[in-house]
C-alpha cells in the first residue's frame, strides 16, 4: 500500500482551458510539502482536486492506497485531508469556537469532547480569549488562525493550506510558521501553496512547482530553487539570490 | 456560556407565565387573536429552519401545513379518529411529503429552490381542488373536540401554546448546536461549508424536514379549530408569504424571531383591518385586503433597513447581515 497522500496524472480543464494537466506528486506521512509556481500555474486548482471540492477529469487520487478521485470533499475529510483557503473563509456570524465545530457535525465525538478539543485549538493558536467572539470581529491574521486551527479539528492526517501567509502581519506570520511546524512534528503532513519563496524554502521538507498547469520539478527546497526550469519560470534572480 | 444566553429564555419563560391564564381570563375574541399569532409563529419556526437558519427561502411552507390539515380532516372525517390521533399522521405525511421536495431541489442552490417551493403550493391547491379523497372545492368538515366557545377557544389557545413552547426549545437547540452552525455556515458559505466535510445536503433537507413536520403539526391543530377546510384557503401563498414576513421581522435565524414576528404581524393586521373599516378619507371605502400593502412594504422596509429583525434590537451585531 502507498501510503501518504499521492496524486498521479491529474488533469482538470475548465473550457478551452487546461487549468491542471497531469500532474503527480506525493505527499509523505509527517512532510511539509510547498507547492509553488507563478499565478495561474494550477496550485489552487491542484489543492480544490485534493480536497474534492473539483473533481478531475482525469488522474488518480489516494490516500494510504485508497483511491477518492471524484469522491466529495466529506470523504476527503473522513479520510483526513482538511484545507483552509486562499482568501480567509470564516463563518464571520458565529464565534471562533463555533467556527471550530462546524467541520465536526458529522463525528461521533461526544459534544464535551469536542468543546475540550476546539477550546485546545484555540489555545494553540492563541485565540483563547476570542473563544465567544464572533469571527469576523478578528484580526485579518486571527482569521487565518483560526482557519488553520478549524482545518485540524477533524484530527486530520494531511492539512492543505492556500497561501496561509498572505496579507498577515510579520509577527503573526511567525506564529503560523510555528505552529505549522508544531503540527508536523507530532506527525500531520502539510501541503502549503505560497508566494512567500524564502519563508516556503524553509519551512518545506520538499517543494512541487508547477507551471501551466504542469509539475515541472520536485525534489528538495535546494534541488527546487537551484532547477533551471524552476528559476525560468518562476523564480527567476530574486529565487536564486535567495 | 454566556450569561446573557439565558437572558432570553428567562424573558420568554416570563412571557409564558404570563399568558398561561390567558385561556380562561381574557375575552374570546383576543383568545382568538392570540390563538392566531401561535399557529402563525408555529408554522413560522417552522420556515425558520432552512429559511432563517440555513438562508433558503422557502414558499412553500402553505403546501407542508395543508397536507397537515387535509391529513387529520379526511381521518376525523371518514375513520372518526380524535384529534390527538391524527396530529402524528398529520406530521409525518407533511414530511413525507417535504422529502421529495428537498430530495428533488436541495442539491441545487438558493432560487431554483425558491421557485420550486412557489409551483408545488399551486400544485397542492390544484391537486385538493380535483382529488376525490380530499372531496374537491366542497371541503371537508371535522368535528370539535370540545363543545362551547369558551371551552374549544381555551383548548387551541392551550394546543398552539403548547406547541410554540415545544418548536421555541427546538429552535433554541438548533440555534446552538453543531447542525444550527452548520445550517448557518451555509447560509454564509455553501462552498467552504462543504468543502470542510459538511454534508450540506444533508443538512438542509433535515432542516426542511423538521420546519414540514411543525407545519404538518399546525395544520393538524388547524383543522380541528376551524371546522370546515376547502383547498383555496388552505393551500394559501397568502400563508407562506406570512411566514417569511414574520421571520424577517422578527429575525431570521433566531429562535425569539418567529414568536416576536408573529405577535407583531398579527396584532397589526387586526389593527389595520379595524382602521380600515373604520377610516374613510375623501369619503372613500379602504378595502380591508390593503392590509397587504402595508406588511409588504414593512418587509421590504426591514429587509432594507433592519435585516437582523426585532430580535436584532436585543443581541449584538455579529458579522455580515443576514439574507434569503
Amino acid at each position: 500500500m502507498t501510503q501518504g497522500l499521492v496524486a498521479a496524472g491529474l488533469s482538470k480543464r475548465f473550457g478551452g482551458h487546461r487549468a491542471v494537466r497531469e500532474a503527480s506528486f506525493r505527499v509523505p506521512p509527517g512532510t511539509i510539502v510547498g507547492l509553488i509556481g507563478p499565478n495561474g500555474s494550477g496550485k489552487t486548482t491542484t489543492l480544490n482536486l485534493l480536497n474534492g471540492v473539483l473533481r478531475p477529469d482525469a488522474g488518480s487520487i489516494t490516500v494510504d492506497g485508497v483511491e477518492l478521485a471524484g469522491r466529495s470533499s466529506r470523504e476527503f475529510v473522513r479520510r483526513g485531508i482538511t484545507r483552509t483557503f486562499q482568501t480567509t473563509r470564516v463563518f464571520s456570524t458565529v464565534t471562533a469556537l463555533e467556527n471550530l465545530l462546524i467541520p465536526t457535525l458529522h463525528t461521533r465525538l461526544a459534544r464535551r469532547e469536542l468543546h475540550r478539543r476546539a477550546e485546545g485549538l484555540l489555545e494553540f493558536a492563541g485565540l483563547s480569549a476570542h473563544r465567544d467572539t464572533a469571527a469576523s470581529e478578528l484580526s485579518g491574521g486571527q482569521q487565518k488562525l483560526l482557519e488553520f486551527v478549524r482545518a485540524l479539528m477533524t484530527g486530520p492526517n494531511t492539512v492543505l493550506m492556500d497561501e496561509p501567509f498572505a496579507g498577515v502581519h510579520p509577527s503573526l506570520k511567525e506564529t503560523m510558521r510555528e505552529r505549522i511546524r508544531q503540527r508536523n512534528e507530532e506527525g500531520t503532513s502539510f501541503v502549503v501553496v505560497s508566494h512567500e519563496i524564502p519563508d516556503l524554502m524553509r519551512l518545506s521538507d520538499e517543494v512541487v512547482c508547477m507551471s501551466d498547469g504542469a509539475v515541472i520539478c520536485h525534489g528538495s527546497p535546494q534541488e527546487v530553487s537551484e532547477d533551471t526550469r524552476v528559476i525560468e519560470a518562476y523564480l527567476g534572480a530574486a529565487g536564486r539570490a535567495s | 456560556m454566556p450569561r446573557s444566553r439565558w437572558l432570553g429564555p428567562a424573558a420568554a419563560a416570563g412571557v409564558l407565565l404570563v399568558m398561561a391564564p390567558f385561556g380562561y381570563t381574557l375575552k374570546l375574541g383576543i383568545v382568538t387573536t392570540i390563538t392566531a399569532a401561535l399557529m402563525l409563529a408555529l408554522v413560522a419556526h417552522g420556515w425558520n429552519m432552512l429559511g432563517g437558519f440555513g438562508g433558503y427561502l422557502n414558499f412553500g411552507m402553505a403546501v407542508f401545513f395543508g397536507v397537515g390539515v387535509y391529513s387529520s380532516a379526511i381521518l376525523n372525517e371518514r375513520l372518526a379518529w380524535g384529534m390527538w390521533q391524527t396530529l402524528p399522521v398529520a406530521a409525518g405525511l407533511a414530511v413525507l411529503t417535504a422529502l421529495p421536495v428537498g430530495l428533488a431541489t436541495l442539491r441545487l442552490r438558493g432560487h431554483y429552490f425558491a421557485i420550486f417551493t412557489l409551483v408545488i403550493t399551486f400544485l397542492a391547491q390544484s391537486a385538493a381542488l380535483n382529488l376525490a379523497i380530499t372531496n374537491g372545492a366542497s371541503g371537508v368538515y371535522t368535528t370539535a373536540p370540545a363543545t362551547g366557545p369558551r371551552p374549544i377557544a381555551a383548548l387551541f389557545y392551550y394546543c398552539f401554546l403548547g406547541f410554540v413552547v415545544l418548536a421555541t426549545g427546538l429552535a433554541y437547540a438548533v440555534q446552538h448546536s453543531n447542525f444550527g452552525y452548520a445550517l448557518r455556515a451555509i447560509r454564509e458559505d455553501e462552498d467552504a461549508a462543504a468543502a470542510l466535510g459538511v454534508r450540506t445536503t444533508a443538512v438542509k433537507l433535515a432542516a426542511l424536514l423538521l420546519g414540514a413536520a411543525l407545519a404538518g403539526l399546525a395544520g393538524g391543530l388547524y383543522a380541528f379549530q376551524t371546522g370546515y377546510i376547502e383547498p383555496t384557503g388552505t393551500f394559501s401563498l397568502g400563508l407562506s408569504l406570512d411566514v417569511v414576513l414574520v421571520c424577517v421581522i422578527g429575525g431570521l435565524g433566531t429562535w425569539q424571531g418567529p414568536l416576536l414576528g408573529a405577535g407583531i404581524v398579527v396584532l397589526l393586521e387586526q389593527w389595520l383591518r379595524t382602521l380600515f373599516a373604520t377610516v374613510h378619507p375623501f369619503g372613500w371605502t379602504i378595502p380591508i385586503e390593503s392590509n397587504r400593502i402595508v406588511l409588504g412594504l414593512l418587509l421590504v422596509l426591514f429587509a432594507l433597513y433592519a435585516k437582523r429583525g426585532v430580535a436584532g434590537i436585543f443581541r449584538p451585531a455579529r458579522g455580515s447581515q443576514l439574507n434569503v
